[in-house]
């Protein structure tokens, strides 16, 4: 139904979308996830040309809407769009924000407008609302009117651009429980979230973006039990990352310690875990590898994530070495102390050892 | 000034001869010193090196020397009855000409019953005319404004007690008709000022209000300085509304064309002081156009209303959030539609606190069209001041009037304010014509 063709959307400053495809189909309930940054609210800005892409094409139902003679209001009427800080519109009633639009675009009666806002207004539990304002309404029941809103033009795609996110922690499940009611309707609907579990429960499909482009499409057990790529498992186990470049024996370990010590405050990293990272780069790095190669090129890549064990991984260029053949004994004895898996492995990657060590 | 004196906050005045001789000969208890300073003449100005001059001259030098004395006196005496200007009875087939005079001068030049211009100035130039068979046409103007209206060719001539100078010869071509001087003037020494007060404060103040207001109709001088300053003002800001919100609608997407040329306008207009504008449309941009003093100061006002307007709009729009506008494209709203349908109804209530001062700001700015000309409400309270040497009834009277026209307009607006205002319908409004509520 919409199909996105090398999408591509420049800023001065930044490209959050470089040469993004994707098909969407028509009943798809799509979660947008990913991290902060990667152009997910920018896809759905672009998808309804509310921001126009620098490059690419949008093709709706074959059409392209980026062409330049194209009426973006005939595309624009079939793609609802919820936003996150609502946007309703401020001097009119509930109930005329949701006849507005049909009776201005779409020239339906009154009276028809009238009967179809009272009923999405029951559908989304706010009936007896009608003639309040929306400064009155709290913020979740905003979201519901805009809900309502979009649904009272019914759009063939719903856009959601993180629906709950500007909510109190008590209204989002409110909000959550009207468009998971959306989703069983077989609406077409893409929904930028933060809430994974929610976005779990109500979709079909997960785009995981990053790197400008859909990193990673597939059903939700895919891409939340089964990633097949590191940024997205990274991602969706909620992986906090330390990546250290260990390239020259001049090497800077003073800064990295401090760039260590502020990775763990930033993740609170309890101080014992903060040691034994420490630690394993000292022994595995400083005293076994720098001993063994005269040109390093080590990468060392820390994840963490709460409540469950933080592995430290050791790639580095150069003949075969496996640090388990240490003849420091000393180092290996403290590295095997602090490990509950110490793995080491050869492949013919750029850099070909890799160790894995898993802190207890 | 003989206000002053008579009031005795001066004890002596230097004036022209013609002012003295009428406030001698007039209240006894004035006095003129017999010596004279600075004698000159008064003269009627015409624009440099004007053809017609010479012929006004030779009219002038054929009148004789008694009916100008004759007339001299009719002007400077106290008999109020006489002064009448004698009537343009002849066939006038050499045409019509426009004399630019001053409206405040008595006993040369001034306004007299029902705003009519007289004076010895007036009768002078019928003279002429009468000599060469032209009919005068008078236009009673601020005396500052006299010489640029000759010298940007709006009339033929001007008059008003103005004594001749070097620096005037420069500007303008004189006919000298009269002996001027200053002369000193000063209380007589049996003041009988106690028999000017015995009436008591009261019949004081109603007698000075019968002068300000009774005497010669002058309150119809007052309701038609009302009538041109509420028309400027009313079309100024109707006219300049419509502007204000057309220059936005044309700058509102960003056309840098546009943009470029309303922002130097508005900088121009506001960086100039208000009664420059009229004053520059009138002389230079008008010069030579013959068009009337009001219609410039509505075209001035409207830009500077407008340029007011469009300022007000621009940052009324720009406090509605952009959200709404993306939320009504999102929904399949064009850009003006959106506009007029969400935007415009919430920007309303954000400038309209500021467009009533504004309107209240115009009322009081029109004060300046005497500078063009115009008889405004201020320009009458001059002209009765120079009248009745009384500052008293006529400033606080025009000043009321300010009052009671801004508070009439600002009223005005409230109730479309009310009306406009979305928030203040009620249900029987919104949900007019839909059934089963």
């Amino acid at each position: 139904m919409i199909e996105l063709r090398h999408l591509e959307k420049k800023y001065e400053n930044a490209t959050p979308l470089k040469d993004l495809n994707a098909v969407i189909r028509e009943g798809d309930v799509i979660s947008v996830i990913g991290p902060s940054g990667t152009g997910k609210s920018t896809l759905l800005r672009c998808i309804n040309m509310l921001e126009r892409p620098t490059g690419g094409q949008i093709l709706l139902d074959g059409e392209d809407i980026t062409a330049p003679k194209y009426d973006l209001t005939k595309a624009r009427r079939r793609m609802g769009m919820v936003f996150q800080s609502f946007n309703l519109f401020g001097h009119l009633t509930v109930i005329e924000n949701l006849m507005l639009a049909p009776m201005d675009i779409l020239k339906k009666s009154k009276q028809e407008a009238y009967d179809t806002g009272v009923a999405l207004l029951r559908r989304v539990g706010l009936a007896g609302r009608e003639l309040q304002y929306p400064e009155q309404l709290s913020g979740g029941q905003k979201q519901r009117v805009a809900i309502a809103r979009t649904l009272a033009m019914n759009p063939d795609v719903i856009l959601l651009d993180e629906p709950t996110s500007a909510l109190d922690p008590t209204m989002v499940g409110e909000v959550q429980a009207v468009i998971r009611d959306l989703a069983k309707s077989g609406k077409t609907m893409l929904i930028v979230t933060h809430e994974m579990s929610f976005a779990r429960a109500i979709c079909n499909r997960v785009f995981y973006m990053d790197e400008g482009g859909v990193y990673e499409d597939g059903t939700p057990e895919q891409v939340f039990d089964h990633p097949r790529k590191e940024r997205t498992r990274r991602f969706v186990r909620k992986l906090k990352v330390l990546e250290l470049l260990i390239d020259s024996r001049d090497f800077d370990f003073i800064g990295a310690g401090t760039q260590i010590d502020l990775y763990c405050l930033q993740n609170d990293i309890p101080p014992k875990e903060k040691y034994r990272i420490r630690l394993v780069i000292e022994e595995l790095v400083q005293q076994i590898l720098l001993a063994e190669y005269a040109q390093p090129d080590i990468a060392v890549t820390v994840e963490y994530a709460p409540e469950t064990q933080t592995t430290v991984f050791v790639d580095y260029k150069g003949d075969r070495f496996d640090p388990h053949d240490t003849k420091n004994d000393l180092s290996l004895t403290v590295l095997t102390g602090v490990a509950e898996a110490f793995d080491y492995t050869y492949d013919d990657s750029e850099r070909q050892n890799h160790v894995e060590i898993r802190l207890k | 000034m003989v206000l002053a004196l008579k009031s005795a906050k001066t004890d002596a005045v230097l004036i022209n001869n013609a002012i003295a001789t009428l406030a001698v000969n007039r209240d006894p208890g004035i006095a003129m010193f017999p010596q004279t300073l600075q004698d000159g003449t008064f003269g009627i100005a015409f624009a440099k090196d004007s053809p017609e001059r010479d012929a006004w001259q030779k009219a002038c030098d054929a009148i004789p020397e008694e009916t100008k004395q004759a007339a001299w006196e009719k002007w400077t005496g106290s008999d109020e009855s006489a002064k009448v200007l004698p009537e343009q009875d002849w066939p006038g087939s050499n045409g019509t000409v426009q004399a630019a005079v001053c409206d405040t001068l008595e006993p040369m030049s001034y306004a007299g019953e029902g705003g009519e211009l007289k004076g010895f100035d007036l009768e002078k130039i019928l003279l002429m005319a009468r000599e060469l068979d032209v009919h005068v046409e008078f236009v009673g103007m601020e005396f500052s404004a006299i010489l640029p209206y000759v010298q940007s060719g709006k009339a033929l001539m001007g008059a008003g007690s103005i004594i001749v100078t070097e620096e005037r010869r420069q500007a303008v071509d004189f006919i000298e008709y009269r002996p001027a001087s200053f002369v000193l003037m000063v209380r007589a020494v049996q003041t009988p000022s106690g028999e000017a007060k015995t009436g008591g404060f009261f019949s004081s103040v109603a007698d000075s209000f019968e002068r300000t207001f009774l005497r010669e109709s002058r309150w119809k001088l007052f309701l038609s300085g009302v009538g041109t300053t509420l028309l400027i003002t009313v079309l100024s800001v109707l006219l300049g509304t419509a502007l204000g919100f057309l220059v936005f609608m044309l700058c509102r997407n960003g056309n840098p064309v546009a943009n470029t040329v309303t922002r130097f306008c508005v900088w121009l207009i506001q960086g100039m002081p208000v009664v420059v504008l009229p004053m520059i449309l009138f002389y230079i941009i008008f010069g030579q156009v013959a068009i009337s003093g009001t219609i410039v100061s509505v075209i001035g006002f409207t830009l500077i209303f407008g340029a007011a307007v469009y300022s007000m709009i621009r940052s009324g729009v720009g406090a509605v959030d952009g959200g709404q506008k993306e939320a009504a494209y999102a929904l399949g709203y064009t850009d003006r539609k959106a506009f007029f349908r969400i935007v415009l109804p919430q920007a309303l209530p954000h400038f309209l606190p500021a467009y009533k001062g504004e309107i209240t700001a115009l009322i009081k700015a029109t004060a300046v069209v005497g500078y063009v000309a115009v008889q405004d409400l201020t320009k009458i309270g001059d002209i009765v001041r120079s009248r009745t040497y009384e500052a008293f009834f006529p400033l606080i009277a025009v000043a009321v009037i300010y009052f009671a026209l801004a508070a009439i307009l600002t009223l005005i607006v409230n109730r479309i304010a009310v009306r406009i205002d979305p928030r203040r319908r009620s249900k029987s409004v919104i949900l007019k014509g839909v059934k089963g509520q």
